[in-house]
This record gives structure tokens, sequence and C-alpha cells, in this order.
């Protein structure tokens, strides 16, 4: 008998159906990844089987947990279960963790809540746990606040409350989703390692192909509230699945946008020697003020026409760097020049002429908007930068036409941010961004919230802007295939330094240096894990 | 207030207010007690200053609808028009808060951890440090008692509330990408936060303007409960609790008719200010 046995479930959200008939089976030792874009429901299926959903959620059909039903179990018996039968590891391991509390505490509580254990034992066997997740109490003692550990430690002290009490059945949501590339391949060995120790049943949800099917023995493939299709997981799935979305799914999560080769013109942006500063808080008022150097001493030139891309583990000050290139904030030391003229001399109209010349597309395109503006207003800002004020309707037509570049249409230029899905809100970010033709773009992270089929219109149309308007691109991004796939030439960074640069597949195919490799290494990028069948 | 916040929702604003239910309570009791106080200041059933012994204490009937008070005055009156003293203290003092709290609120936030940005707030501190009543106190010593030194140590009372506001508000909205974006596209701090930063902590200090209208009201009762605001024969709802006191063993009602018009117009003004930061916030402006 299978260990979870999920049949034709049916839920409903003040009166939307939102998933339908979804079956799904995970037996004791296996795991099931779940893959599907957002809005597909897959969050909902696993919060069902924890019983936590929103009041207004109706549901219908059955959740058999180890052959009960936890539909028809009342909320003290859920209570009882949630933790000890079902552990769930969250996405985002700061908000799960209560910042006021130690993580040994915070683990410990698991114990005394379940197996009523008084607080020195608890907090033993708190301690063995978060030996077990990684953590030895000698390194990293439980008496350490959330704040004070990195994302990959706070997302082991996760999955330790989640697995503490050996569970027989850990849920994960876009477990690594928030992490590193690096730690992303921890966190995914450390899960499977511990499901398989306890003989649990592991249910991994992720938008992300190459993740899940690392790590699954079967796949499901959800889609609008319902499964697709299911098969079997490792390098072989890929291969395996038939159904057209599914297809689609593989196509363009391994998909490189046509980008003609041109060649690079006369240096464009400078940067010698660069020095970025942050004052640190004083320890006493008259204590003397002490930095933390996020960039230390970077040169590089970028051409005219050129892609490169800039990529590093978070902190390593690859955005400070984008910062102090659009000239936001000051240097310390060195000289960021674009096209000749020094940064650090601009004032008023060179000012607004070299932010003509400069713009920026941002990682979350819903957070750079202003919810209280509509798309017009948004896309038509940066016209304020030209020299002559422009006309009410010659504005309108070129906001009209910017949307239309990004495949828009004009009339969406009364909509608020919110109308929009993701993709069609990172179009709206790149019209703001080319509708004064700059000659740089910053793309910082550009295409890393976009589910994979919108990441790949995304990235054609990047390159096909590119081709069409001459641009010059700077790409931030940690992940790895994107950056192969839109950029001539790449630099690594780490620590505030450049340590590795040059042509990007020379770079990517023969990483000299050892933060490359650690990167090239963690990057589950699909063709090599394809090759490797 | 700023007007892209006002016109913003405007699609179909009206009719999702009417669908709104702490809206629509708060705006009629707002507006009922508005009306009152307009129609007190050409007609009330009785003279609200006529003193006639011989009609004192009279219970409630056809002629005084909430009865008279120990001077035979006709109470129903005298909260008609006690309503335009409530209404113009806490209207006039928040007035004042907001015209000089807000402006400072957002220069310090604009130039955070700046030395403008601690000028600001520690005085805002220190002010915050004298409650109205002191203020109010020291005012009479200099100006002698009246309404006008009421709505001013009210208003100055309310400077660093909406300062602080203003500021707290404000520091999250300046981390937000969109204000790097604005930058990005060429403006400056002082367009940032008119165009960015206030109509996104607007619907905020609309609420803290209602909460302080209600402390307004409450706070002119209190002043003239204690002699500080408003001078007889002029009534207000504090004055008329103050002089109820001494009757409240046989007379209840004189405190309770006052006392509940300020719980009511508190109540209403809270679910009015509830209802707008719903109704203007275009995230919410989807139909429900």
């Amino acid at each position: 008998m299978s260990l979870l046995s999920i049949e034709d479930l049916d839920l409903s959200i003040a009166g939307t159906p939102i998933l339908r008939k979804v079956s799904l089976q995970l037996a004791a030792g296996e795991v099931l990844g779940v893959v599907g874009e957002s809005g597909s429901g897959k969050s909902l299926t696993a919060l069902t089987v924890m019983r936590l959903l929103p009041r207004q959620v109706r549901t219908a059909g059955r959740v058999l947990l180890d052959g009960t039903d936890v539909l028809a179990l009342s909320e003290a018996a859920m209570c009882e279960r949630r933790g000890r039968a079902v552990g769930m590891v969250f996405q985002e391991p700061m908000t799960a963790l209560n910042p006021l509390k130690t993580i040994g505490a915070q683990v410990a509580e698991v114990f005394s809540l379940h197996l009523g254990l008084s607080r020195a034992d608890a907090e033993r066997r708190a301690s063995s746990v978060l030996e077990r997740v990684g953590l030895p109490p000698a390194r990293i003692p439980p008496t350490r606040y959330p704040h004070e550990l990195s994302g990959g430690q706070r997302q082991r002290v996760v999955i330790a409350m989640a697995v503490a009490l050996s569970p027989r059945l850990v849920i994960a949501d876009e477990p690594t989703t928030a992490l590193d590339v690096t730690m992303q391949a921890q966190i995914l060995k450390l899960l499977r390692r511990l499901v398989a120790e306890d003989g649990a049943g592991l249910m991994l949800i992720s938008h992300d192909l190459a993740v899940v099917a690392a790590m699954a023995d079967r796949i499901a493939v959800m889609r609008r509230g319902e499964v697709v299709e299911t098969g079997p997981g490792g390098a072989a799935a890929f291969e395996a699945l038939v159904h057209p979305y599914a297809v689609a799914l593989r196509e363009a999560s391994a998909h490189e946008p046509a980008r003609p080769a041109a060649p690079p013109g006369e240096p464009l942006l400078t940067v010698d020697k660069a020095v970025r500063d942050y004052p640190l808080p004083r320890p006493h008022p008259f204590a003397a003020r002490r930095h933390n150097r996020a960039v230390d001493g970077v040169s590089f030139t970028v051409h005219r026409g050129e892609s490169v891309g800039l990529v590093g583990e978070s902190g390593c000050g690859k955005s400070t760097l984008a910062r102090a290139v659009l000239a936001l904030e000051p240097l310390q030391g060195g000289r960021i020049a674009l096209a000749g003229h020094d940064l650090a001399g601009l004032r008023g109209p060179t000012m607004a002429a070299f932010r003509r010349r400069v713009q920026m597309v941002f990682q979350d395109p819903y957070g750079s908007f202003d919810p209280r503006h509509r798309a017009g207003r948004i896309v038509g800002e940066p016209l304020r930068l030209l020299d002559e004020p422009i006309a009410p309707d010659a504005r309108g037509r070129m906001v009209a036409q910017a949307l239309v570049e990004v495949g828009l249409a004009p009339g969406d230029a009364d909509k608020y941010p919110h109308e929009f899905s993701g993709g069609q809100r990172q179009r709206l970010a790149i019209a703001r961004a080319l509708i004064t033709r700059p000659d740089l773009v910053v793309l910082d992270e550009p295409v890393s919230a976009l589910d994979v089929s919108i990441r790949a219109q995304i990235l054609d149309l990047l390159a096909d802007l590119q081709t069409r308007l001459g641009l010059t691109y700077l790409f931030i991004s940690h992940d790895l295939g994107v950056v192969r796939a839109m950029t001539d030439r790449v630099m690594v960074m780490s620590g505030g330094r450049i340590v590795e640069e040059g042509d990007t597949r020379t770079v990517l195919d023969h990483p000299r240096d050892p933060v490359t490799r650690g990167l090239v290494d963690a990057s589950q990028h699909l063709d090599r894990l394809l090759s490797q069948a | 207030m700023n007007d892209t916040a006002l016109i913003a929702p405007s699609t179909g604003f009206l009719r999702r207010a009417l669908r709104h239910p702490s809206f629509l309570t708060g705006a009629v009791i707002a507006l009922a007690i508005a009306a009152t106080a307009a129609l007190s200041l050409v007609w009330t059933p009785h003279d609200y200053t006529a003193i006639d012994i011989a009609l004192k204490m009279r219970s409630p009937s056809a002629d005084h609808w909430l009865g008279t008070d120990p001077f035979g005055r006709d109470t129903f009156s005298m909260i008609m028009r006690g309503a335009v003293t409530s209404i113009a203290v806490s209207f006039v003092a928040v007035g004042i808060g907001m015209a000089i709290g807000v402006p400072l609120g957002l220069l310090a936030a604009a130039r955070r951890g700046g030395p403008i940005d601690h000028a600001v707030m520690r005085t805002a501190d220190f002010v915050f440090a004298f409650p109205a009543l002191l203020i109010a106190i020291m005012l009479r010593e200099v100006f002698g008692p009246g309404v006008t030194n009421a709505m001013i140590a009210i208003g100055i009372f309310n400077v660093p509330v909406f300062a602080r506001v203003a500021y707290g508000a404000s520091l999250p909205i300046w981390q937000r990408d969109f204000i790097m974006a604005a930058r990005v596209a060429g403006k400056g701090r002082a367009l940032i936060t008119l165009e960015h930063v206030l109509p996104n902590i607007a619907s905020v200090l609309i609420v803290q303007a209602t909460i302080q209208l209600s402390l307004g009201i409450l706070a002119e009762a209190a002043l003239s409960y204690i002699g500080l605001g408003v001078q007889p024969p002029m009534p207000s709802w504090g004055r008329m609790l103050n002089e109820a006191q001494t009757y409240m063993a046989i007379a209840p009602r004189l405190a309770l008719a006052p006392g509940l018009t300020i719980v009511a117009t508190v109540l209403g003004l809270n679910l009015l200010g509830d209802g707008l930061r719903d109704l203007l916030d275009p995230r919410l402006a989807r139909e429900r």
C-alpha cells in the first residue's frame, strides 16, 4: 500500500475551481517530483496534505496518508499529525523561522510539543538533529538566531524541524529556489540522504525541471490544477515525457535564443579599479567608523554591441557594482566612465544625458513599478530625461510604440501593474528601459523570477532587441544556463573582486578559478544532466 | 491630498464605495454629524443659550427631545451646536498636525541616516514628550483660555504623530525597487517623495488622520471638561459632560447624551478611515 495516495482531489476557493481530479501516489522510500509553473496548483496540493488551507476552500475526493483520509480528520487530530507524520520544508527559510527564537529552541520545540519531553531532553535531541542536517553544535551553536546564519544554514534548520520526529512523509515546497546554485546542490543531497535514512517518502515541489529530474524517482507534471502527465524520474525523465505541455516545458528550459555574432565596437563602459565601501554601524558613538568593502578594485571594459555576463553568489558584490555603474551610488576609489565621460563629474543636464544612455531592468518587475501608476505612465517615465519636453500626444505615441516593440498592445497603457502576468510585467520593464533608446542596459537577474516557458520568451525578446537596436548588455545572473545562452563574455565575481573573466563558453567549459569551478559544478544545467545518462 | 491617490481608483469608485459596509456606515455617521453641525448654525429646536430655571431638569418630551439641563437649557440643541465646536477643533488640529508633521516626516525619510533625519526626528520625540493637556495649560497661562488655544495645543500634539507615521511608512517605500527605477529615470529626492512616496503612504496617513480626528474630539472634550477649551455659554460635548458630572446620580441622561454622541462620532470616523484605506488602494480595486 502506498504511503500517500491522493484520489480525485477537487479543490475550489470561493467557488472558483483550482484543482481538478488530482491523483498522485507516493510509496515509502520514494521521491515524487511535482513540477509545474506558478499557479499550476502544486503548492495547494501539498497544503491539502498538511490541511493548511485557507478558510474559504472546499475540497472533494480523498487524501489517504497511511490509509487514513486526512480530509476527514478533526483539526486536533491533524495537529497531532503535522510534524510527526508529515514534515514540511518551506521555500523561504528566513520567513519560515521565528526571528526571535534561537535555532536550538525552535527545533527543541518540536520535541517538547509532540513528545512532551522536558526542556533539557528536548534540547539534547535538538542538538543531535542539527548535527544530522550538517549543523554540528561545535561549529554552529544552537544558541544562534536565524539572522546569524547564511541562507543555506537557515534552510538546514527548517529541514531539521521537518525531519526531527522522523516523519513518514516529507513535503518540500521549492526548498532551494531562494538559495544560491552552490547551496542548492548541497541542500538537495541532504534531503535525499535524510529520507533514504528514515525510509520516508519525499514529495518535492519545484518549477525547475532539472532539480526535479535529478532528485525524483517519479515525476508528475501539473498544469492549471490538473496532473497532465506522470513518468519516471532520473536522467531518462525528459525523453519519457510526451504530453505537449511537458514537451514544451522541456524545450523551454533548454532554450537558447538565436544571437547572431556581432563584432564588438569601441569601448563603451570602462570601469577602472572601482572601490565601493559601506559604513558599518559604530559599536559606540565615539568609535571610529569602520567599513565593509563590497567592491574591491574591479576593472573591466564593455564594448559597444557586446553582451557581458556578471556572475557570482549572492553577496559577492555584483548588485553593488551594478548600482555604481548606474551612478546610483558614489565610488570610494577608482573611476567608471561611459564613452570616456567620468560618472563622478555628472550634474544636471549631463546626468540626464547619462541616464538616457544607461537604463536598467530589475529582477522583480512587479517590485520595480509603483503600484499606483498605470503602465503608460511607468513606461513613459524615462522620457523626462529628453532635452526637450514632449507633447502629451507624442509621448502617448512613443509609449504605444515601446509597448508594441516588446510584444504588448498599445491599449495596455491604461492598466495597472497588478493586472499583468509575470512575463508581461517583465516586458513592461524592458519597454521602460528601452524607451529612451539607451546604449547600455543593465539586466539584474531579468528572468530568475519567471516561469520556464516565459523565461524562454523573454530571452528571445532580449536577444531580438539587442540585434535590432544595437544594444549593449551587462547581464547579471546566478543562473549559468541563462548566462551561457545570452552572453559573449563573462566575469565571475567573488568577495568584491573579479576572479575570472573571458569568453563565456571557454570560462564555463574550462573554469580555472575554484569559485568558477564551484559554480559550474553546482549548476545543474540540463545539458550536463542529460549527457550523464 | 495628492491627486494620484484620489484619481487612480476612480473606475467604479462610487460603486465600490457603496458596497463597502464599513465605509458606508462611517460615511453616513460622519455626514449626519456634519449636517447637524451645519444646521445648528442657522436653526436649533430651542436657543441653546436660553436659561429658563422654570424648565430645569425636564425629562425627554415632544418639546425637549433629550430633556433639559439644571439651567433649563435644551440638551438636544446644545448637542447640535456642540458638534460645531468638536468638529472645528479636531479638524483644525489635524490640519495643523498634517501640514507640519507630514512634510517633516517625508523630509527626514528622504534624508534618512543623515543629520537632518536625526534633527527632525529627535525634535519630534521631544515635542511628543509633552501631553496635549500640558501644552494647553501652558498656552492658557500665556494667552488665556479659549477655543483657539485648544486647537493649537491639540495641533502641536498632532505634529510629531504625523511626522513619525509619515517617516515610518516612508522608510520601507524608499527601499523598494521602484524607487531605484525612478532614480534611473532621473528623478531627484523631492520628485520621488512627491510622486512615489506620498501616494504610497497616503492610505496610512488617511487612517491616522481619522484616528487623530477622533482623538481630537476626545481631547477637546477633555480640555473643555477641565475648563481649558471653549468658554460658556458656547456649548461643547466636553463641557456638557463636565456639567453633568454632579448630576450623575439623579440624571445620568445628562452625561449619556454627550457621551454617546462622542462614542458614535469616534466610531463613525474610524469606520470611514478603514473604508477609505481599502478604497484608495488600486490593488484592492478589483471587483469583490
